[in-house]
């Protein structure tokens, strides 16, 4: 039985995607096999807990003393735009909730004090996405709620707001936005892009040093905590007004595509012109696009299966040269369509007693940008652009390894699956500190972990072109479960390799390539190498 | 009532679960009606059966994922509960009685209502349910320990789980609400529920307790 085909299975049966086929399939899978029922069993279960536990948890959100600003799907019906027939369904699970909870009397004050309740205030805007957003103050908006008038304070993360009159406006923390009314917001700090379609045309964002009026465009403003306010026209126009005028005496300008001001924070206003730069704001909500198939870019199936992992001829020196390398056994990857040109890599590995050796060098038009400290988080450090590589070292573990990540719905979990030789490694460069990071975690459970041990050295160097980057490194064999006992020559390992490009915020993930691949897992839809290592590839040491 | 609004569709259902009880016991004991014993009795099953709902929805949706047809499922085991309660005894495991009426519902309704056309095979749901007790302080653990979970997921996760599970919304939708791709969705979607089963699992055997 083949785990990833039953969970694919299961996933369908619970979206309501099974077909008489793999309805037929998924029996038969099921009546053959003690193990197939009892996984199936425990995701069937869970789901209907998930549900019960989400229902109790919207009935405890709804019962909360209620916000003035910001309210649920439920609301407003006759306003809200149609959401796929969520919020139908929102509030049956409510009703269902409250059925559970509150019992005769107890509903009938509920009713009655539902009954009551006055109008909720007008909404005019559905918070549309949001991305690792934390709210200050007491509103918590979450994707598809309503908005009406109100102060909206992001202390972290990024959130797109669509109002009812078609604008849309990205906020990006830290930030304290004010909803005004379907045509006015006030920015007072943080960063504010505003798309305007042409039949909300005049929108204005008020800040504290100016008022921004759309003249069909979009544009973006950013307001600093002294009240340095920089605004910049990606298309259209807009008219800057300033509260008070400048030494000239000009009380407002006008600027078009390409034009950016920065209204000075200084007691005299003014109202300088500076350079455009496409990096001052996020334009474009991103998010992670993972591939289906060869359909999507930058993804696509992995076309290496092994690697030649060299040795190495001679003293090399971590510091982002391979010319002291053997390059003869690197691969070459690139991604699809139109980021063909721009996101690649060309990877390579060496050994000696001592090291491994890793060298890679990469097309990043957002290269070495990665925020995510290796203090905080460096779990998550892979979503701001990085390398990874899972390996085996253990030649008793042979190929394909089986060691795949334990589950608590899998009984007992085996050697292999949390061995320390067994090692996930995570490579970055934490750009606030220009420093090469490393993270190394052990097994499939990814329990155990060390960041920046000593004993490794890496070096990350920028293109020439800005457009990529060259990293290079040595990791002792210590540090990756085998310094009594390295690979030798013949040897032949688990090994999957994994590039990630990030944005221009350097923490927000926006695709990866998964290269050095079991064959037969080379085109499936699931990258699951964290999860399985039988999709790993093999390291060939010669 | 002043200012009463018409209910939305569904919520009748759901307020007479929990309205009838007391309005059928008000009737009885005003009529003082010569069937009481057996009203009495029908009575305490419809109570119970209210007591039992969530866990009820709960393997409702272990067997049927479709949360709209789940809820028409509950609809129609009170229904037949209501209907069958003289043959249910008491001081007999009242939850497994309801379960079982509950997966014959739920059969028949995939037969006869469901909006899915491809489903189990009838003897693998036997299989799969029929000598599976269901035991109700376990359920209620479980589902507090996967709330308190809930509070520990990362946003973005958490923002998948609630769609999914509160909005009901399907990966394809979520996938078009947010701007990612549908496969995206789905492995966001079976991280975050292995997240939650494994720190649910971790909490159980703690000794978590309900919050």
């Amino acid at each position: 039985m083949s785990l990833q085909r039953l969970d694919e299975l299961i996933d369908a049966w619970r979206d309501g995607e099974l077909t008489e086929g793999t309805a037929a399939e998924l029996s038969q899978l099921l009546r053959d096999s003690d193990e197939a029922r009892r996984v199936f069993g425990e995701e069937a279960k869970m789901h209907g807990l998930l549900h019960l536990a989400v229902m109790a948890e919207a009935v405890e959100k709804a019962a909360r003393p209620a916000s003035w600003r910001t309210y649920s799907a439920a609301a407003g019906e006759a306003e809200k735009p149609q959401r796929l027939g969520a919020r139908s369904i929102s509030r049956k699970l409510l009703l269902a909730a409250a059925g559970v909870l509150v019992l005769g009397v107890v509903v009938a004050a509920v009713w009655l004090h539902v009954a009551e309740q006055p109008e909720p205030p007008r909404s005019f805007a559905t918070l549309s996405r949001a991305t690792d957003c934390v709210w200050d103050g007491p509103i918590h908006p979450q994707p598809g709620d309503r908005l009406a008038a109100g102060a909206l304070g992001l202390r972290k993360g990024t959130a797109e707001i669509r109002l009812t009159s078609g604008v849309d406006l990205l906020v990006e923390a830290p930030a304290n936005l004010e909803l005004t009314d379907i045509d006015n917001s006030v920015l007072r700090t943080g960063r504010l892009v505003v798309r305007v379609p042409s039949t909300a045309t005049g929108y204005a964002v008020d800040t504290p040093k100016a008022r921004i009026v759309d003249l069909g465009t979009e544009f973006g403003v950013d307001v600093q905590a002294d009240g340095e306010t920089v605004v910049q026209v990606f298309a259209g126009a807009v008219v800057a007004e300033l509260k008070k005028p400048d030494p000239s005496g000009k009380r407002s300008r006008r600027l078009v595509a390409g034009g950016t001001v920065r209204i000075d924070a200084s007691g005299a206003v003014e109202l300088q012109k500076i350079a455009f730069s496409h990096e001052r704001f996020l334009r474009t909500f991103s998010t992670p696009s993972v591939y289906e198939g060869d359909e999507l870019i930058p993804f696509k199936p992995s076309q290496t299966s092994s690697l030649d992992v060299m040795a190495a001829p001679g003293r090399v020196t971590a510091d982002g040269d391979l010319s002291d390398w053997d390059l003869s056994g690197s691969f070459e990857a690139r991604c699809a369509g139109e980021f063909a040109g721009s996101c690649y890599i060309r990877g390579s590995m060496m050994y000696d007693r001592q090291y491994l050796y890793i060298a890679a060098s990469v097309g990043d038009p957002m290269p070495m940008r990665n925020v995510i400290d290796p203090d905080g988080d460096p779990w998550s450090a892979w979503m701001g652009g990085s390398i990874q590589l899972r390996l085996s070292t253990d030649r008793t573990f042979g190929w394909p390894v089986k060691a795949r990540k334990p589950s608590p719905r899998r009984r007992g979990a085996s050697a292999q699956d949390t061995s320390g030789r067994i090692v996930h490694l995570t490579l970055w460069y934490f750009q606030p500190r220009e420093q090469p990071c490393l993270e190394l975690r052990y097994g499939m459970d990814l329990d155990r972990g060390v960041v920046n041990p000593p004993g490794w050295r890496g070096a990350f160097r920028k293109a020439p072109d800005g457009e990529g980057y060259t990293l290079e490194c040595a990791i002792p064999w210590t540090l990756l479960g085998a310094g009594s006992d390295p690979p030798r020559p013949g040897d032949e390992l688990g090994l999957s390799w994994t590039v990630n490009w990030s944005d221009a915020s350097g923490k927000r993930w926006k695709g990866q390539l998964v290269e050095i691949k079991n064959p037969p897992y080379a085109a499936r839809g699931k990258q699951l190498t964290h999860m399985y290592a039988e999709t790993w590839g093999k390291a060939i040491y010669r | 009532m002043p200012g009463r609004r018409t209910l939305p569709p569904g919520k009748e259902f759901w307020l007479s679960l929990l309205i009838l009880p007391f309005e059928r016991q008000s009737s009885c004991e005003m009529t003082g009606d010569s069937s009481d014993t057996s009203n009495d009795h029908a009575l305490h099953v419809q109570q119970l059966f209210v007591r039992h709902q969530q866990t009820v929805l709960g393997y409702v949706l272990s067997i049927e994922p479709d949360f709209a047809d789940a809820q028409d499922i509950v609809q129609e085991v009170f229904l037949a509960v209501s209907r069958k309660a003289q043959t249910w005894s008491a001081g007999t495991d009242f939850l497994a009685w309801v379960c079982t009426v509950a997966r014959y519902e739920t059969l028949h309704f995939q037969r006869t209502r469901a909006r899915r056309t491809a489903r189990l095979d009838r003897d693998m749901i036997e299989l799969l349910y029929a000598g599976e007790a269901v035991d109700e302080s376990e359920w209620q653990h479980r589902v507090d320990a996967l709330r308190r979970c809930l509070g520990r997921l990362a946003p973005r996760a958490k923002e998948l789980i609630w769609r999914r599970y509160h909005g009901a919304e399907m990966p394809g939708q979520i996938a078009t609400a947010i701007g990612w791709t549908v496969n995206a969705v789905r492995v966001a979607l079976t991280r975050a529920r292995g997240a939650l089963r494994e720190c649910m699992e971790r909490r159980l055997k703690a000794g978590g307790q309900p919050r």
